[in-house]
C-alpha cells in the first residue's frame, strides 16, 4: 500500500519516523538488534529509543497550534501573552492576528480603507491598538452620588435623616455602533451582568423587577475624540415615566496611548416624545464629575472596586434598610387592618 | 461482532493501534472523522478488522480521540441539543495538562479539526483575563525576557494593562 504524507515538520515531536513504522510495523527494535552491528536507521530521522517519557507543555505545541490558540484571543489577552516570553513574543506579533481583530474592530471599514491606514500606524498591532475607538471586551462605569432626607423631613422633623445615595452609570459599546446601557443603584458587579443586548422581554422575572438596561447607538469622530450616544428612555418597571430619548457627549480619553480608558462626559440631555419634544437638561453636577472608568468585562467583579473602592456603601445598605422597615411596617398595618 | 452482510457500510469495523499495541475497535463511520484514516483509506480497500497504526498516538490519548470521535457520530446521528453537547465537551476536556497538550498534539497530526478546535478553545480560554504573570504561572512558562526587553514590551502593551 503507498501512502502519501505531507511534510510534517512536527513530526519530530513524536519522537519516531512515522513512514518506516506504517512500512514495517514488525521491526524490531534498535535493543533486539546485535550491538556490534550499526544502527542502520541512526542518520534518518530521530531515534526510537527515547528513554525517558518526554513531558508535555504548552511549549511543545507546533508553531501553527499556538497560532490557532492565539486566534481566539481578544487583543487585551493576545497583548497579555505577548509579554509571556520571547517565543509567544513573536507569535502574539504576527501581523495576521492584529488585522483579524482590525477588521473585527472596524467592520465598517472595507479592507482597502484598513489597508490604506497603515501608512499612518505602521503595522497592523499599532493600527488595532492606537486608533482611536471605544473597548468593547469592557464597560464603562461611573460612580454618582447625592444626598437624600428621608421622607420624614417634610415634616420639619429636627432629626430627619440624610442619606448619601450611590448609583452607577454603565455603558458597554459594541462595534457594530450599538451602546447598551444601564443607570442602578446596584453594586456594578451585580448590574453589569444585564449590560448585554437582550431586549427586555429577554430578562428574567427576576430581574425584571431591577432596572432594565437601554440599547441605543453611538457615534465616534476619531479626529476631536468626542463621542455621542443616543439612548431610549423607557423603563418597563415603570410604565407611566414620560419616554423619550436621552442624549450623552462625551470626549474619549487614556491614560496612556491607545487605552482609551475614560469618558468625559461634556453634554447630557434629553428630547421627550409628548409636550411638543421638550429638552431636559440634565446635572450638571455630572458634568464635571469624575470620568466614567473602563473595566473589563472578564473579571469584572474584582477589577470594578479597583476603580470604585467600596468605602461609601454603608449609608446606601442603611437606607435600604430603613426602606425595608418601612415596608414591613406597612405590610404588618394592613394584615392588622384586614383582621379587625 | 454478530454477522453483518458486507453491503452495510457503517458496520465495518476497524482496528485503530496506539503507539503501545493497544487496539481500539470502532465503526468506519466512527473512525473517518479522523482525516488521517480517512486519507490512509481513500489508498487501500477497506476490510472488515483491519489494523491501522496510529502512529506515536498512546493508548490512553486514543481512546480519549476515540471517544470524542464516537460523540461527534452520535451528534450527527441524534441531533443532540447544543447544550447537551456543551456539557459533554466541557467535561471531556477537563483533563490535566500534559494530557490536554498531548491530545492537541494528537488532534493535530491525526488531522481532527473539531477536537484541534475545541482543545485550542480550551486553552485560549486559560489564556483569558490573565496577567502575564499568571499566564506564566498557569502553564509554567520561564520569563526568558531580558530586563531591557520586558520594559519595552511592557510599554508596547500598556494600552490594556490593569496595574497603573
Amino acid at each position: 500500500m503507498t501512502i502519501f504524507f505531507h511534510p510534517k515538520p512536527w513530526l519530530g515531536l513524536f519522537q519516531t519516523d512515522f513512514v518506516s513504522l506504517l512500512e514495517e510495523p514488525k521491526r524490531p527494535s534498535p535493543a533486539a538488534l546485535p550491538s556490534d552491528q550499526p544502527e542502520p536507521r541512526s542518520e534518518a530521522g530521530p531515534s526510537t529509543d527515547e528513554p525517558a517519557a518526554p513531558v508535555y507543555t504548552v511549549l511543545s505545541l507546533p508553531s501553527e497550534v499556538l497560532n490557532s490558540i492565539f486566534s481566539r484571543l481578544e487583543p487585551e489577552h493576545l497583548s497579555a501573552a505577548a509579554q509571556v516570553c520571547n517565543k509567544w513574543l513573536s507569535h502574539a506579533y504576527e501581523p495576521r492576528h492584529w488585522r483579524r481583530i482590525a477588521r473585527r474592530t472596524w467592520p465598517g471599514d472595507d479592507a482597502a480603507s484598513l489597508e490604506h491606514m497603515l501608512y499612518e500606524y505602521k503595522t497592523w498591532r499599532l493600527l488595532a491598538t492606537r486608533r482611536p475607538r471605544l473597548r468593547t471586551n469592557a464597560i464603562y462605569v461611573s460612580r454618582h452620588q447625592y444626598a437624600k432626607t428621608s421622607s420624614r423631613a417634610a415634616t420639619a422633623e429636627p432629626q430627619a435623616p440624610v442619606f448619601l445615595v450611590t448609583y452607577y452609570r454603565l455603558l458597554r459599546f459594541y462595534t457594530d455602533g450599538t451602546v447598551v446601557a444601564l443607570t442602578s443603584p446596584e453594586l456594578p458587579h451585580v448590574a453589569y451582568k444585564r449590560v448585554r443586548r437582550w431586549h427586555s422581554s429577554a430578562l428574567s422575572s427576576v430581574d425584571r423587577d431591577k432596572p432594565a438596561p437601554s440599547i441605543g447607538t453611538y457615534e465616534l469622530d476619531e479626529r476631536s475624540l468626542d463621542v455621542r450616544v443616543a439612548l431610549p428612555m423607557s423603563q418597563p418597571k415603570f410604565p407611566a415615566m414620560r419616554t423619550g430619548t436621552m442624549y450623552m457627549r462625551f470626549s474619549l480619553a487614556g491614560t496612556v496611548s491607545g487605552a482609551f480608558d475614560r469618558l468625559f462626559l461634556t453634554e447630557h440631555y434629553a428630547i421627550m416624545d409628548h409636550d411638543g419634544g421638550d429638552v431636559v437638561s440634565y446635572g450638571s453636577h455630572e458634568l464635571h464629575g469624575k470620568p466614567f472608568r473602563l473595566v473589563p468585562v472578564l473579571g469584572f467583579r474584582d477589577k470594578v472596586y479597583r476603580e470604585f473602592p467600596l468605602d461609601d456603601h454603608k449609608d446606601l445598605e442603611q437606607w435600604y434598610e430603613m426602606k425595608r422597615a418601612s415596608r414591613a411596617a406597612k405590610r404588618q398595618r394592613a394584615a392588622n387592618g384586614a383582621q379587625e | 461482532m454478530a454477522d453483518v452482510p458486507p453491503s452495510q457500510q457503517s458496520n465495518i469495523m476497524l482496528k485503530l493501534k496506539s503507539k503501545d499495541g493497544e487496539t481500539f475497535e470502532v465503526e468506519k463511520a466512527v473512525a473517518t472523522q479522523i482525516n488521517f484514516v480517512k486519507g490512509m483509506l481513500e489508498d487501500v480497500d477497506e476490510v472488515d478488522g483491519m489494523e491501522i497504526p496510529m502512529g506515536e498516538v498512546e493508548a490512553s490519548i486514543l481512546a480519549k480521540v476515540v471517544e470524542f470521535c464516537k460523540f461527534r457520530h452520535q451528534q450527527e446521528l441524534n441531533q443532540t441539543s447544543p447544550d447537551e453537547v456543551d456539557r459533554w465537551e466541557k467535561a471531556f476536556v477537563q483533563v490535566e495538562k500534559p494530557t490536554l497538550f498531548q491530545l492537541i498534539l494528537a488532534a493535530n497530526f491525526l488531522d481532527v479539526q473539531s477536537l484541534l478546535d475545541l482543545t485550542c478553545k480550551t486553552v485560549a480560554d486559560m489564556i483569558k483575563g490573565k496577567t502575564p504573570e499568571q499566564i506564566r504561572a498557569e502553564f509554567d512558562i520561564e520569563n526568558d525576557f531580558t530586563p531591557e526587553q520586558l520594559a519595552e514590551v511592557r510599554r508596547d502593551n500598556a494600552w490594556c494593562s490593569d496595574d497603573r
